[in-house]
């Protein structure tokens, strides 16, 4: 009988010792990543966020407020100013106007003057009609006036003529 | 024991340790990691806050400086007296109207003045009553508002309007004097209407001058 001389397979678990070894690795490795993200991650962005908080809380200047104020009083005064000055008539370009169509001869008295609506009334008086016709003349081609109008004339005892004017004159004189 | 059954233990074993590893990572890592994004994204906003309120802090910072390189100091001290509400508003008005008359070389008759009334003045709303019955209410201040040419409407503060009736004597080149007086003052002078009348001759000198009555309904303003 011919004896078979050949190796006896010895049955190893070295195939489950890598599995158990891998496993325990992967095991460790998600223990450590949850160690990491709390211990040192989370900390260190907690403690960012604290930082950034209180930077946040402690930016706010003292004289911000006092800016603040003064930046709202500034934009009152300044707006009002502007919208009071800006539709303020002004009265003396009226006058400016007046003495360049008055005509040398003519004298005019009881003077008023309706800002508002523009209006002037007064009474003239001078030497005689001719002067009374030149003024109407002067008056049909002034710029400033907007429209006139000439009533009560008549002759007075001492050879003189007296009239009213009315008048308006246009915006833009006011301005 | 033989090694078939060591084997399946050991299988066991890392199969268990295994599927522990993925419970780790799957609830404690994902939901730090989640809580670190979250801290991330508060620190974003805490940053953006911090941005928007460093550039608001610029803007005002540099409006102050062109403010201030404006020379706002002295203006706002020239320009505040039409904005005064103090109590001695009208005292400082008629001292203020004494001095600039007597500096055009006019003599000042009478001058009255009325309390300070708001410049828009609030209404009681206006009910109107439609056909079908609807009523419908308008703002009163928006009609005197519109009245008013509108300007009043741009008002920020609570301008108050005080009428002042002054009544001078002088010549007409004395008025005139006045009037560019009154539009160089810093303090608005808003005249509603002038009427003038004859005062008769007065010796200036050795010359007789024609003396003018000019009664001047003007406001001033205040807050």
């Amino acid at each position: 009988m011919a004896i078979e001389i050949a190796p006896i397979k010895k049955e190893t678990d070295l195939r489950e010792n890598l599995i158990l070894v891998f496993s325990i690795i992967v095991f460790l490795i998600s223990l450590g990543v949850y160690f990491y993200l709390n211990n040192v991650i989370l900390s260190q962005n907690k403690a960012k966020l604290l930082t950034t908080t209180n930077e946040y809380n402690t930016l706010a200047g003292s004289d911000v407020r006092v800016k603040e104020s003064e930046l709202s009083l500034a934009g009152k005064y300044i707006g009002d100013f502007k919208v009071l000055f800006e539709n303020n008539p002004k009265v003396s370009n009226f006058f400016i106007s007046f003495q360049k169509w008055t005509h040398p001869k003519v004298v005019y008295s009881g003077f008023i003057f309706d800002i508002s609506s523009r209006r002037v009334t007064m009474s003239g008086s001078t030497s005689g009609f001719q002067n009374v016709m030149q003024q109407i003349a002067i008056l049909n081609i002034e710029s400033t006036i907007e429209s006139y109008q000439i009533s009560n004339v008549a002759l007075a005892q001492d050879n003189s003529v007296n009239f009213n004017l009315e008048l308006t004159v246009k915006a833009e004189v006011l301005k | 024991m033989d090694i078939k059954r060591i084997k399946q233990i050991k299988l066991l074993i890392a199969v268990f340790i295994f599927i522990a590893a993925i419970c780790v990572a799957y609830l404690l890592d994902s939901s730090k990691w989640k809580e670190i994004n979250n801290v991330k994204s508060q620190i974003g906003q805490v940053e953006s806050l911090i941005s928007a309120k460093k550039s608001y802090y610029a803007i005002i910072d540099s409006k102050i400086d062109a403010l201030n390189s404006a020379g706002w100091t002295e203006k706002k001290s020239s320009i505040a007296i039409n904005f005064d509400s103090s109590q001695f508003f009208v005292p400082k008005i008629n001292s203020f109207f004494k001095a600039i008359v007597a500096s055009s070389g006019m003599d000042l008759g009478t001058m009255t003045s009325s309390t300070p009334e708001p410049l828009v003045q609030p209404q009681a709303p206006i009910t109107n009553q439609t056909e079908d019955g609807a009523k419908t209410s308008v703002q009163g201040t928006q009609e005197v508002v519109q009245q008013a040419g509108n300007y009043l409407g741009q008002l920020q503060g609570p301008v108050k309007k005080t009428t002042i009736n002054l009544n001078v004597t002088g010549t007409y080149a004395e008025f005139k004097n006045l009037l560019s007086l009154f539009e160089g003052q810093t303090r608005i002078i808003t005249i509603k209407s002038i009427t003038v009348s004859t005062a008769g001759q007065e010796l200036k000198g050795k010359t007789a001058v024609n003396n003018l009555n000019f009664s001047v309904v003007l406001d001033v303003y205040s807050y």
